[in-house]
């Protein structure tokens, strides 16, 4: 297994995740190159884990060449993006921000090596760009990860995001700030926003119809289903907070998500979670 | 919210009242949030108290709709296969699920079952655990229907859910197991009174065994009515468990028997086949062998572990020899039927 680091700043993480991670580890992936890949975004660093079916030499080679292809032809963005910190990074790391590790022993077993979900969420990622991170779309997205935790029942889902809501701590001004913000989300859109979540449930709800052609959420569901099939142990925190960094979600929307979601099942099925 | 998948949770009870008292309304309130289920309860022909029970200390679940109350006079002996087939059949629901009288579903189960058949319509679930939980079986409607439902020629205790599962999974299906320990709970019994209605020990009245060796062994149990069961046992191997034991022919063998005396019954098969036993004066336990005389066996224990093996063997001879290539049970046009009158709507007339 490779251990790629890429020194990129996280703001520039999302264009370099579509434009060069996406297209060149797909095509990797179809080519039988590499078997899987998993990412996770860092402050100022993305890290890629490969599991590689070619010699690794030849491989490295292979992806800094591409790399440093892709980023001579984005070098304006990059250099422009924040120049102290690309200066430093350039300092620190003359070869072209990046740095391959190779480690020898791997733990297969690991649910987070074998039950890799990066090119869905590079997908997904995809959509949410296009989408403009629209707050329904982000929303229902996460209901559906939640789900696929093993949120069969509406308490457990409480449960859950409360768990996942509690890994967050923000300054309590910050804190006043977001509950305002979602009291205006739920002021403006409330009946929308739960018709929709109850549809989501619904679809969630459904059998899978393999004769059916799968709607969005329906297909991310049945991908997501794997991280947990078949696996005793399960850490939904470390899960979560993965699932999280691939999708560049910030603190201050996973909070006011999770806090949709809550408010969204405490006032259907009455459940008081004091 | 109304969810597509309606689950039914189906149960028969004989005699068995003692037990529903204990789950039948957790079993209810832990899953009633879960909108679109109905327990169905069949009264295979009890003789306790059942019908008052349900009519007066079940009522608003009856109103509610959620209970479904059925009832049959007909069988005059538990029928394991029949009786389930019976209550299935009667189930409205999208899954239907096994839920034997001593078991927990525990809270949200039915939430769980909805989850599970969401990432895949194509599954069976069952409890992974071999313990009072095995008969637990959630499976669509459709599935059960298609592969005929349990075996009704196993008639008695054990294998039958081995059998079905098998016809399930050979039908393409996949069986996922569940290990939640807050889904598996029951009610601590002795097998002994897991078969104590059924119809294969029923009415029996003295039984006496002769050891052969220590894993050779020959069983005769006489029933009130004047007939007979007879057959060989075996260990396959000599070191294993008693758990492993099978029955040499493929059925037991019947027919009617005289006493002649203290120490000779006189046996005629259905074959027309007689044949005059020996009994020792001594009793039996696990540990005598003799050679050639039988010994009636008085110890409760070993009485139990020998009306075990006379309920159990069959089915599972029959399950090892002749299902590995049938997806359907062999059950006749009728499976599953028998006269029943719904008491629930009786009742909710009232």
């Amino acid at each position: 297994m490779l251990e790629l680091i890429f020194f990129i700043p996280k703001e520039a993480q999302k264009k370099m995740m579509l434009e060069f991670i996406k297209p060149t580890f797909s095509e990797l992936l179809n080519t039988g190159e590499i078997s899987s890949f998993v990412y996770t975004s860092y402050p100022k660093r993305l890290i890629l884990e490969v599991f590689t079916t070619e010699e690794n030499q030849v491989f490295n080679e292979q992806i800094s060449t591409k790399w440093k292809q892709y980023l001579q032809s984005e070098y304006e963005y990059f250099a422009a993006f924040k120049m102290t910190e690309v200066q430093t990074l350039f300092r620190e790391f003359p070869q072209d921000y990046i740095k391959i590790l190779e480690h020898e022993h791997v733990d297969e077993s690991d649910p987070f090596y074998t039950k890799d979900t990066s090119l869905l969420n590079l997908e997904i990622l995809e959509c949410l760009v296009e989408n403009e991170y629209d707050f329904e779309y982000s929303l229902c997205l996460v209901f559906t990860y939640l789900y696929c935790l093993g949120g069969y029942a509406p308490k457990i889902y409480l449960e859950q995001s409360k768990e996942l809501l509690n890994t967050i701590e923000f300054f309590p001004s910050t804190k006043e700030k977001l509950n305002a913000e979602v009291t205006s989300i739920l002021n403006e859109n409330e009946k929308e926003i739960k018709e929709r979540l109850d549809e989501l449930f619904i679809e969630l709800n459904a059998f899978h119809e393999l004769e059916s052609a799968p709607t969005t959420f329906s297909k991310w569901k049945l991908s997501y289903g794997m991280l947990t099939n078949n696996t005793e142990i399960i850490d939904i925190t470390l899960l979560f907070e993965k699932f999280r960094n691939q999708l560049f979600f910030s603190d201050a929307e996973i909070y006011m998500i999770s806090t949709i979601i809550i408010n969204y099942f405490e006032e259907k099925y009455c459940y008081n979670f004091v | 919210m109304k969810l597509k998948n309606k689950i039914s949770f189906c149960t028969v009870s004989m005699n068995r009242l003692y037990h529903l008292k204990e789950t039948l309304v957790r079993n209810i309130e832990d899953n009633i949030d879960y909108e679109n289920i109905e327990f169905v309860l069949l009264d295979y022909n009890s003789n306790d108290d059942i019908k008052s029970w349900v009519t007066n200390d079940l009522k608003v679940y009856l109103d509610m709709g959620i209970l479904k109350f059925y009832s049959t006079n007909i069988p005059e002996t538990f029928h394991r296969s029949h009786s389930r087939n019976v209550v299935m059949k009667l189930a409205t629901g999208d899954i239907i699920c096994n839920l034997d009288a001593d078991n927990y579903l525990g809270k949200d189960f039915a939430y769980f079952i909805n989850y599970q058949f969401s990432f895949s319509g194509n599954i069976f679930l069952t409890s992974a655990f071999a313990d009072g939980s095995t008969g637990r079986v959630c499976v669509k409607k459709d599935d059960f229907l298609a592969v005929k439902g349990y075996d009704e020629r196993m008639s008695g205790w054990g294998f039958e859910d081995d059998d079905l599962y098998n016809r399930l999974t050979m039908s393409g299906l996949k069986n996922v197991k569940f290990n939640n320990s807050e889904f598996v709970e029951f009610i601590w019994h002795d097998v002994e009174e897991s078969f104590e209605n059924d119809i294969n020990v029923t009415g029996v009245s003295a039984m006496y065994i002769q050891h052969k060796s220590s894993f050779q062994s020959t069983l005769l149990f006489l029933f009130q009515d004047g007939k007979f069961k007879y057959g060989n046992i075996e260990k396959p191997k000599a070191e294993e468990d008693a758990v492993n034991t099978e029955l040499v022919e493929d059925t037991w063998q019947t027919g009617t028997f005289t006493k002649q005396n203290n120490a000779h019954i006189s046996l005629t098969f259905t074959n027309d086949i007689t044949k005059k036993i020996h009994i020792a004066t001594t009793e039996a336990t696990k540990n005598t062998v003799t050679q050639d005389a039988f010994i009636r066996v008085t110890d409760s224990i070993f009485k139990g572990r020998l009306l075990l093996l006379l309920t159990s063997l069959e089915n599972k001879k029959l399950y090892k020899n002749k299902f590995a290539s049938l997806q359907t049970a062999p059950n006749p046009e009728n499976w599953g039927e028998t006269i029943i009158q719904n008491l629930s709507k009786s009742l909710q007339s009232c």
